[in-house]
């Protein structure tokens, strides 16, 4: 009979892939302003959606950006999970890496917008006819 | 004018959204209190899945009023006069966003954690919680600016 090999705590486990989680929901967030990514774009005036890298007209990204995050979020948690489940113990070292890089993707990603979008200077849409300010 | 998806019930859809943003306010400060008190070795009760409702709700109701923000507050009007507005505005959407996946940390940490026996993820979750109520008051306060200067 071969002993039962020691497993890592649940708590431990769960903290492993939320940190990885977080990591990955981070990267995909953000990834689209990096590198050329299709994200699903919404056309509010048109009603439509459009599976693309820039947009043609008055779009957001916001929802297929948060989509992306979701995918990669979902992806890292079942890795981390998978992983971490071989090991029987968390070290406290790597504990504090992980939330050091979690942390640091965080911060990074809010610093990245906030620099961004301070110096942006948006492109209003034209008016249409007899426009009235509501 | 274009007709826009839920933009007849955008008015109601943004105080929804800025009720429950009053509340999430008060219980993300309160999870940051309670956190801080794991961290103190004080261990309470754990409101993790009442907060993380209170945040879907409060999103949701921003995610279904995004629209019609967008093109008539946004795209005919900031994009325009208040060019500041526009920015501060996706600032605080994109802050938003990113809050996501630690409420869901916070959510699982909250159910398989015991405060008391372990100890190691107790900073991690408070440091969690802390982010949140950050990111929370930040919105709040800025979308408060944001809607004095135009609401949809």
């Amino acid at each position: 009979m071969s002993e039962a090999r020691p497993r890592m705590p649940r708590g431990d486990v769960a903290f492993v892939a939320m940190r990885a989680g977080t990591i990955a929901f981070v990267v995909a967030f953000v990834a689209p302003f990096f590198t050329p990514l299709r994200v699903p774009w919404y056309y509010p005036v048109e009603r439509r959606w459009a599976f693309e890298i820039r947009p043609t007209g008055l779009a957001m990204d916001f929802y297929g950006r948060i989509v992306l995050g979701v995918i990669g979020w979902s992806i890292a948690v079942i890795v981390a999970t998978l992983i971490a489940r071989r090991f029987a113990t968390l070290g406290a070292r790597t504990r504090g890496l992980l939330l050091a890089w979690a942390i640091t993707a965080l911060v990074f990603a809010m610093f990245y917008f906030a620099w961004t979008l301070y110096h942006r200077v948006p492109m209003p849409v034209s008016l249409p006819p007899g426009y009235m300010p509501r | 004018m274009p007709d826009l998806v839920f933009e007849g019930g955008a008015r109601l859809l943004v105080v929804l959204h800025a009720a429950a943003a009053i509340v999430l306010v008060g219980s993300t400060t309160h999870q940051a209190l309670i956190a801080w008190g794991y961290v103190r070795g004080r261990h309470k009760i754990r409101l993790g899945k009442i907060y993380a409702a209170t945040l879907a709700i409060t999103f949701g109701f921003g995610l279904l009023a995004y629209p019609t923000y967008r093109y008539h507050v946004r795209g005919l009007y900031f994009d325009r006069y208040e060019q500041w507005a526009s920015n501060l505005f996706d600032v605080k959407e994109n802050f938003a966003a990113l809050g996501l996946p630690l409420v869901v940390a916070v959510l699982v940490l909250s159910q398989v954690m015991s405060p008391r026996d372990d100890r190691g993820l107790v900073a991690g979750y408070a440091a969690c919680s802390f982010f949140i109520m950050a990111i929370v008051w930040f919105d709040v306060i800025t979308g408060l600016v944001i809607t004095m200067t135009r609401g949809v």
